[in-house]
């Protein structure tokens, strides 16, 4: 297999000088965030998320955890700029969040790699409106393809490659711009337990060199406490914050410690109770690899 | 770049000569099997010989049909009228379904006309475009044009209208202006359709330039093989008309398949289609 193992950091020298360091460097804040969606063929609307206050500072790595229709996902878009109907305030250093912003990176759920274009291609489309010259625009590629390790799979396309493989072609993708933010919807979902926990520790290693915030949006516990700082926990119904709390664990953290399990262990119970504790996934139905994930449990 | 895992799914394995030999025997077994009983039957007179030729007599009418090289002159008239046709046809769908993918206004206003005009058969035309073009060659290119235009415009339509939200969603997220999320998104996306919509063009475009030319008598021409040989009953040189008529429309469809193909070989999974 071409798993490359290592990552280089990148010399972060200033690509984007004209990008205002306040708000790619400031809080994110989120005040009293709403957003409501028309519910179908009746009056009324469904509400995704209510009343939700939150604020990460940069270079902070923050879990977001919650089963089914908790409303992260939808969190996760509103920040991103790609949908821009919500009550509520989001504000990154001060300056409300409107639109897309080549600053706050995302890295979609289902990847989203164009398959005409190949590995090197779908990593310059982020590129398109960078300001970047050519030139530079090529070594940024060549620079994010050797982080992830894809560096002889620059030509290679979609099809060719494995799941690991794209998503590392993905979270390429979200970082070649060096957002000061980087969103992750349940990036490794679709992975196999090895790939999945791989990936895991590859993206908290370029989480700790690039000092880029990140938040991570997840329905699996033990993923939330191996890579957050912090773990909020939602719920649904409509989407709320339940609990928030800190890791106070050591970097890089072992999943067989028995402090780190009975973080998980605490979590799970806000879902199940604590006789189904075990049961890992907050998503059991349709999910591919759910089992799979439990290999883990030390 | 030397990686096996890519070579292999890069070079797609070709066939062994031998297998090469097969499959093109077994592709001729049904075409030979039809030549065999038309042989046989016109040799033993299962048909009337007054009407039916034998291939025999298939033949020698198309050497002496040909003595001047006057096939290949109908034919590249024919051919070239088809071409002149399917440009201006496939050009204005393309140009149209684009216009109408692309904007939800123009789609509106535009679909409903564009999906009634569709509905009606292409012959229904000749009259009218006799009239407004005469019954020169402008009415034959117009008809034509009309036969490449509705694959065209509805495929490329189509193409545009089911591109990925999550993909367009892509391009928002990187900021891409209407030109570059045109050229880098939906134009890719859309190609599939656009190019099944091209090929149904092509293969609508040569039966549709036959068939003016059958009903609009246009000197040596394909279709004139026809009308000649129908008018005069000489079915040998009817069946050299079909005979030509196939050939081309077979040559034209496997040509668009392979094109397709080339130009989609990056994405295995719309290889199929």
């Amino acid at each position: 297999m071409p798993w490359a193992g290592g990552f280089s950091a990148i010399d972060r020298k200033p690509l984007k000088p004209e990008v205002d360091i306040m708000t790619t460097k400031g809080i994110l804040e989120i005040r009293n965030l709403g957003k409501a969606f028309p519910a179908n063929g009746r009056k009324g609307s469904l509400q995704a998320l209510d009343g939700i206050n939150l604020s990460i500072r940069p270079g902070e790595f923050v879990s977001i955890v919650g089963g089914s229709g908790c409303g992260k996902s939808t969190l996760l878009r509103l920040i991103s700029g790609l949908d821009d109907e919500f009550q509520g305030e989001i504000s990154i250093g001060g300056a409300p969040v409107r639109g897309t912003s080549l600053d706050r990176g995302i890295v979609f759920q289902d990847l989203r790699l164009l398959p005409w274009l190949t590995a090197e291609a779908n990593i310059a489309l982020a590129l398109e409106n960078s300001g970047l010259s050519k030139a530079d625009k090529r070594q940024a590629v060549a620079e994010h393809l050797k982080l992830v390790g894809l560096e002889k799979f620059a030509q290679a396309y979609p099809h060719q490659l494995s799941g690991g493989m794209s998503q590392r072609v993905a979270i390429a993708r979200g970082l070649v711009n060096r957002p000061g933010l980087l969103l992750l919807d349940e990036p490794f979902g679709a992975l196999d337990a090895l790939t999945r926990s791989r990936l895991q520790a590859e993206l908290e290693r370029i989480w700790r060199e690039e000092g880029i915030t990140m938040i991570l949006v997840t329905h699996d516990v033990e993923e939330a406490v191996f890579l957050g700082d912090r773990v909020i926990v939602m719920e649904p119904g409509p989407g709320r914050i339940r609990r928030e709390l800190r890791i106070p664990l050591p970097r890089p953290r072992r999943r067989s410690d028995p402090r780190f399990l009975e973080i998980k262990e605490d979590i799970l119970r806000e879902f199940t109770g604590p006789e189904t504790a075990e049961a890992e996934s907050l998503e059991p139905a349709g999910r591919p690899l759910a089992e799979a994930r439990l290999d883990w449990a030390a | 770049m030397t990686f096996p895992m890519l070579q292999k799914s890069l070079h797609k394995r070709r066939g062994s000569a031998g297998a090469e030999i097969r499959r093109w025997l077994w592709k001729s077994i049904l075409p030979a099997s039809i030549l065999a009983f038309w042989a046989l039957a016109t040799r033993f007179h299962w048909v009337d010989r007054k009407i039916w030729a034998s291939p025999a007599q298939v033949w020698q009418a198309t050497l002496g049909l040909n003595r001047d090289g006057f096939l290949w002159l109908a034919l590249g008239e024919s051919l070239l009228r088809d071409l002149a046709g399917f440009l201006l046809g496939a050009a204005a769908g393309l140009a149209a379904g684009g216009v109408l993918g692309w904007s939800p206004w123009a789609y509106r206003l535009g679909a409903p006309t564009l999906h009634f005009l569709k509905a009606i058969a292409i012959f229904a035309w000749i009259p009218l475009l006799t009239m407004v073009f005469g019954i020169g060659e402008a009415s034959k290119i117009v008809f034509i044009a009309l036969a490449a235009f509705y694959p065209a415009a509805l495929n490329t339509l189509e193409g545009i209208r089911s591109v990925p939200k999550s993909q367009l969603e892509l391009a928002r997220a990187y900021r891409l202006d209407p030109w570059q999320r045109l050229r880098k998104v939906i134009l890719p996306s859309a190609l599939p359709s656009i190019l099944t919509g091209v090929q149904v063009a092509l293969i609508l475009t040569w039966l549709a330039t036959v068939g003016v030319e059958y009903f609009m008598s246009a000197g040596p021409s394909v279709g004139g093989i026809l009308l000649n040989g129908a008018e005069s009953f000489h079915l040998e040189i009817v069946f050299i008309g079909i005979i030509l008529l196939g050939s081309v429309g077979f040559a034209l469809n496997q040509g668009a398949h392979a094109l397709g193909r080339r130009l989609l070989r990056h994405r295995p999974q719309t290889l199929k289609a």
